[in-house]
């Protein structure tokens, strides 16, 4: 049969603190960095075996493929229970990790320019985006906000692949104020595409923008989930269609804004 | 050699392990991790006379070893299920159970009838018993009469093996289970979700869409054991033994409580391979106590108490 999601004990090759509860995890595990793609997640048993408190796994974005390595990088915010002890795993340890699981972000686009747009923690999966993005010969723009400085601890790993903005709201870093305060130079003119994760609030404001500008958009979702798979139904999101709740999981995490009502 | 096979009635399971209705999708979702025919059988996502769009988000909520939901039945109607799923399970070498529901007694009557033509399905799964939706569902499993009603009425219109999916939430589960026994159920499925309800401390509101939710997951385990232990010995039904199983040794404990067969559920969301390892977990146990046919773990804690 041909298989396309794994389950798979991985090792973890680092784990380092980035302060302000963020955490950069390389894990060794093959199948999983075969098959993965710019926008799918993994889904990682983060307590002991056997333990059934937290009882889910936690959906959690690639940061990062390496394919000839076998090996993938998450990256990450201590939110609850689950990141917790996640946060508290070391070098050697081993994680079991299911995936690579969902629709990730649509490639081989016609749009010449890629503009990606991180808020947070949304700027996880776009590591991964504009690296593929880069390999295929598009220009990439990278907007990358946080609240300060400190949430951009990842932003230096976009510049190997285009043209870097970085904004804080407290303007310890960057230009002062939100990614979407600055966004609007970067996605003027034809031919571009736009990639955005983050906040729900900041989402709502690229894909108002960029639907006024007439930009295509994707934008990648959270939910909290059970299965990863489809099977559960619980991770919905909101269609734009009427009567359908596509599900964060299986239809997404990532989506063209004109499918999803933010 | 353990003997394995079990009989619901006149429904044969290749063996006692099969998964829970609501998460297993309609048996597809998991083969890339197993091939689904080395279950006892698959109970389906619960289906409907017409399509469902389910509750509004947020559907799920973690609590300490369970979760609580309100999917609300999302499904695509029976007629759909019929076209597009039926025909890539149906040759699979497992027992395929359609969990059905209704709203009205007539929709339960003709959505059983629909299936009961198809090649394919081995038993029909009433449920009376989902916690989430407003009319149906768990109303008809909250009261004797209302159940014998539903379970009557449909085995009027198919030959096929009834289970009837009991609610938790209620005064006095063996006068349900009885009841249902009396109008013809073939076995019984114990238990569904309890009703529970999650507020975030943050907003000071609910965290489900639909307000209340669905828990299951081992935390309710020990509720579910008593209740196959009660359902058990008031009827001759079969029973069908659920409610957080996440291992082998559990399983152990429902069929020692009174379960002729074990159905996973929740289990299977953060181990898709839980229900191999049960499988192979029980027959390994049967081995060490020298046990030839698991059916002689059924009830053995009762059968054999000194009372």
């Amino acid at each position: 049969m041909y298989k396309k999601m794994y389950i798979e004990e991985g090792k973890i090759s680092y784990q380092y603190y980035l302060g302000n509860g963020q955490f950069l995890m390389e894990v060794f595990s093959p199948q999983v960095a075969g098959r993965a793609l710019p926008g799918q997640f993994v889904h990682i048993a983060c307590g002991p075996a056997l333990s059934t408190d937290p009882l889910l796994r936690r959906p959690i974005s690639i940061h990062r493929i390496n394919k000839e390595q076998g090996s993938i990088e998450i990256y990450y915010l201590v939110v609850g229970k689950g990141t917790e002890l996640l946060g508290m795993k070391s070098a050697g340890d081993n994680i079991s990790i299911m995936g690579p699981l969902g629709r990730g972000f649509a490639l081989e686009q016609k749009a010449k320019k890629a503009v990606l747009v991180g808020g947070g923690m949304g700027i996880a999966p776009l590591l991964a985006l504009a690296q593929e993005l880069a390999k295929e010969g598009k220009e990439v723009v990278s907007v990358l906000g946080a609240a300060s400085g400190a949430g951009l601890a990842r932003a230096g790993a976009f510049l190997a692949y285009g043209k870097l903005i970085e904004a804080t709201e407290d303007g310890s870093r960057g230009l002062k104020g939100r990614v979407t305060d600055h966004l609007e130079a970067s996605i003027l003119g034809n031919d571009t595409l736009v990639y955005a994760c983050g906040p729900l609030a900041m989402l709502r404001a690229v894909a108002e923008m960029t639907g006024k500008m007439g930009v295509p958009c994707q934008v990648s979702l959270e939910a909290r989930m059970a299965c990863g798979v489809g099977a559960c139904l619980g991770c919905t999101c909101v269609s734009t269609a009427e009567g359908a709740y596509p599900k964060v999981c299986k239809d997404g995490p990532v989506f063209w804004t004109s499918e999803v009502s933010l | 050699m353990v003997n394995m096979a079990v009989n619901l009635g006149s429904l044969y399971l290749k063996n006692p392990v099969t998964v829970a209705s609501g998460t297993y999708g309609f048996g597809l979702e998991y083969k890339d991790f197993y091939a689904p025919d080395k279950l006892g059988a698959i109970f389906t996502k619960g289906i409907t006379l017409h399509k469902r769009i389910g509750n509004p988000p947020p559907r799920l909520w973690e609590t300490p070893s369970g979760i609580l939901n309100s999917i609300g039945l999302e499904n695509p109607g029976v007629d759909v299920f019929i076209r597009d799923y039926l025909p890539q399970i149906k040759d699979l070498d497992t027992a395929i159970i359609p969990n059905i529901s209704g709203s009205t007694v007539e929709e339960y009557c003709r959505v059983a009838e629909k299936l009961d033509g198809e090649e394919g399905i081995a038993a029909l799964e009433i449920n009376i018993s989902c916690p989430n939706v407003k009319e149906g569902g768990m109303a008809f499993g909250s009261c004797p009469n209302t159940a014998s009603k539903v379970v009557k009425e449909v085995r009027r219109v198919t030959g096929l093996p009834l289970i009837v999916k009991l609610s938790p939430n209620v005064t006095d589960i063996v006068s349900v289970a009885k009841a249902a026994e009396e109008e013809g159920a073939d076995a019984l499925s114990v238990i569904n979700t309890l009703l529970g309800l999650a507020i975030d401390i943050r907003t000071q509101r609910p965290v489900l869409g639909n307000i209340m939710g669905g828990l299951s997951g081992p935390a309710v385990k020990p509720v579910a054991v008593r209740m196959v232990w009660q359902v058990s010995q008031a009827v001759k039904i079969p029973v069908v033994g659920m409610g957080g199983i996440a291992g082998w040794q559990d399983a152990v404990e429902f069929m020692l409580a009174g379960a002729a067969a074990v159905c996973i559920g929740t289990a299977n969301f953060p181990n898709p391979m839980v229900a191999l390892e049960v499988l192979e977990g029980i027959e390994k146990y049967c081995k060490i106590n020298d046990i030839d046919d698991v059916g002689k773990l059924t009830g053995k804690a009762w059968k054999e108490m000194d009372r």
